[in-house]
């Protein structure tokens, strides 16, 4: 027993000695401690002046109810007690797929958007959008022999909206999804963002209308086939749902979601955030120069 | 110490840039802060210094260089959901939710619980997608400390350099946090700790429900029935044990059904097929454990390779069990009631995950994060083992 606390008390006098010469460390290095937070908070400070203020353009859209949509949470609620936070998305899978489609960077397109984010790409001469090959782009095409094809289409127009636009699910409120973009440019990607959303819903309204009439002509083939009356009945109940949904998808009104809050810009800028470089970089300076010191004391000998 | 809510950023920094490199250099700069100081206590032998500052590197190597973090989609989630802890405090984990074992309150109470328990960690920045790794990081180093002194470190440290652990370790993800808490147990019940060991286990069970029931079961051989007495109490506990589980099926066959369908509907499979992959009799369980624990193991086989990270996966998990093999061969090490007792609740974890996992993802990094922890616990208690036939002889 009398050497278990022999042992402590050796451990805490060692802890105490090394405290103590821990806090002579910082003493000694003060100067040069402070010195070093001083000069990284400066680099700091004259490195938030090379930054652009960003706004953000945020959107909240929530389900349809009206849409009678399957889906695995509303198939299984147990199983999606466990995955909802893996599969997530459920029922707007189908917007995000087509609003990052080139269908609806086409229709952007066509809505000008071309001309007004390529305006000075825009070559005369060839009555084309043209880009500048990156460095690697250049080796690339002179090593392996082809030739880059440097027109801006909506391809590029639909990279960019991917890569601009971020989504994602409110924990809070299930069935609901927010899109936010960062920009510097507030004002035209809020027009951006309203014009993306009521096009995806046209061209998802109009590939399920297309699918209805498909559906429509089809049963009127069989209804001309089928010699049976119930049989008949049975078509043309079929056939009265289908022109009934045909009725719902040609008005105006949005189809796959409902828009919660429209695209709103913050009133100021959420980038850059000048409290998190100026502690950051201080803190960098700092520590820099403390396990500096510190290191330097563990392998003196 | 900095979040997205006391400094007021609006989403995680999730995109590579300026931002991601300078909360990332600062969460890196804070733990070599830490590694410093330990080292400088001799908490840390001064000749891992290096490895320690080359290990916390390892996070700068996976998201955005080896993979985009969207292929670990998981991370948003854990990030989101600490932000949330160290928004809202205590509050956000609601203790009463336990008791009502519903699903959703499982999800929500491993996840709350695996938040709460980081939170404690601290870090510099938690405002990027791969921050929650450099408290990963700085919980292995914790956990390095902790075995430090009971293993020896040049052994020690090969556990720590196992690709599975530096890949999950360099990641937003909880399996640090579940290797730390099992091999913590795991050691705590080789020492016979009954109530450190009991208050791992139950930390360990909020965190992740499938690593629990071997921890539960080796608790209880060692505590409650002392089955490292006699090799007849044993192996007649666990044969009570097996026919115990065989007359209760119907009462936790909905939980693994559950999960069973759950990893196949994540993998992609329509919920019209994964309810097929319902177990109904218990007869089915026995079998399909006895089919699937083995294949749990080595998968992939080497016909079912597909790309490089799958056959990495198959070799590492390959030369783990080798190493695990002869650890119980040596000086017959596997004649030990010690050994038989953490086999068997080893047997227990993995046949567990073997029926309920589905995909190859998950069952990668599932089979790791119940493997693990009985490896070094075995590793422990043979050098234990050792240690005591060495004294013997002596």
């Amino acid at each position: 027993m009398a050497s278990i606390i022999e042992v402590t008390n050796d451990k805490l006098k060692e802890f105490k000695i090394l405290f103590l010469n821990l806090i002579n460390i910082i003493r000694l290095n003060l100067v040069q401690l402070a010195s070093a937070t001083l000069i990284a908070f400066l680099i700091g400070f004259f490195y938030s002046f090379t930054l652009t203020p960003k706004f953000s353009v945020v959107a909240t859209i929530n389900q349809n109810d009206e849409l009678n949509s399957g889906g695995i949470s509303r198939t299984n609620s147990l199983l999606s007690g466990i995955l909802y936070d893996e599969i997530g998305d459920g029922d707007f899978d189908n917007l995000f797929v087509t609003m990052f489609s080139t269908t609806a960077a086409q229709k952007m397109w066509d809505k000008g958007y071309a001309e007004l984010l390529y305006k000075n790409n825009y070559d005369e001469s060839q009555n084309k959008y043209l880009r500048s090959p990156t460095r690697w782009e250049s080796i690339g095409s002179f090593v392996l022999g082809y030739e880059l094809d440097l027109e801006i289409t909506p391809k590029n127009l639909k990279s960019h909206m991917k890569g601009i636009i971020s989504h994602g699910k409110d924990p809070d409120y299930p069935g609901t999804q927010w899109l936010r973009i960062e920009t510097n440019k507030p004002a035209f990607y809020q027009q951006l963002m309203n014009d993306l959303l009521i096009a995806s819903d046209n061209l998802i309204k109009e590939q399920k209308l297309d699918y209805a009439k498909n559906q429509i002509t089809y049963l009127e083939q069989q209804l001309r086939e089928a010699g049976d009356v119930e049989v008949q009945a049975t078509i043309i109940d079929t056939m009265k749902s289908k022109y009934l949904s045909i009725a719902m998808l040609s008005n105006d009104l949005p189809y796959s979601f409902k828009i919660t809050d429209p695209p709103e810009i913050s009133s100021n800028p959420i980038s850059p955030n000048l409290r998190f470089i100026y502690y950051f970089f201080a803190f960098m300076g700092f520590s820099i120069i403390l396990i500096r010191a510190i290191a330097k004391e563990i392998f003196k000998d | 110490m900095f979040n997205l809510s006391n400094l007021e950023f609006v989403s995680l920094i999730d995109d590579f840039g300026a931002y991601y490199l300078i909360s990332e250099v600062s969460n890196y700069l804070f733990c070599i802060l830490i590694v410093t100081l330990f080292t400088y206590f001799k908490w840390v032998e001064k000749k891992y210094y290096i490895f320690w500052c080359v290990y916390f590197l390892t996070p700068f190597l996976l998201n955005f260089v080896l993979f985009d973090p969207s292929y670990m989609p998981d991370q948003w989630t854990y990030m989101k959901e600490i932000n949330l802890v160290k928004k809202e405090g205590f509050d956000e984990f609601n203790f009463s939710s336990i008791l009502n074992l519903s699903i959703g309150d499982i999800k929500a109470t491993r996840l709350g619980a695996s938040s709460y328990i980081l939170n404690f960690i601290p870090v510099f920045s938690l405002l990027s997608i791969g921050s929650l790794a450099f408290l990963n990081k700085l919980l292995a180093f914790l956990l390095f400390v902790f075995l430090s002194r009971r293993i020896e470190t040049k052994y020690l440290v090969l556990f720590f350099i196992i690709p599975s652990f530096i890949i999950y370790s360099s990641l937003s993800l909880r399996e640090t946090l579940i290797l730390t808490l099992s091999s913590v147990s795991i050691v705590y019940l080789i020492e016979k700790k009954i109530i450190l060991s009991l208050i791992f286990i139950v930390i360990l069970t909020l965190v992740k429900l499938q690593n629990a029931p071997g921890f539960v079961v080796l608790w209880m051989l060692t505590f409650l029935f002392s089955a490292d007495k006699s090799y007849l109490r044993l192996w007649g506990l666990t044969f009570l044990g097996i026919v115990a589980l065989i007359l209760s099926f119907d009462i936790y066959s909905p939980i693994i059904n559950l999960y069973r369908m759950a990893w196949a509907v994540e993998d992609g499979l329509p919920l019209m097929f994964a309810q097929e992959l319902e177990i109904t009799s218990v007869f089915q369980l026995i079998s399909l454990t006895l089919s699937e624990t083995p294949r749990f193991l080595v998968k992939p086989y080497l016909w079912e390779i597909s790309n490089p990270l799958q056959l990495f996966v198959g070799i590492e998990s390959l030369i783990l069990l080798y190493v695990l093999f002869r650890l119980i061969i040596k000086e017959n090490f596997y004649k030990t009631k010690e050994c038989q007792i953490l086999l068997i609740c080893m047997t227990t974890t993995l046949a567990l995950y073997a029926v309920t996992v589905w995909n190859f993802g998950t069952l990668a990094r599932y089979r790791f994060i119940a493997f693990f922890p009985y490896l070094l616990g075995i590793f422990y208690a043979k050098q234990l083992f050792s240690r005591r036939v060495n004294f013997a002889t002596a």
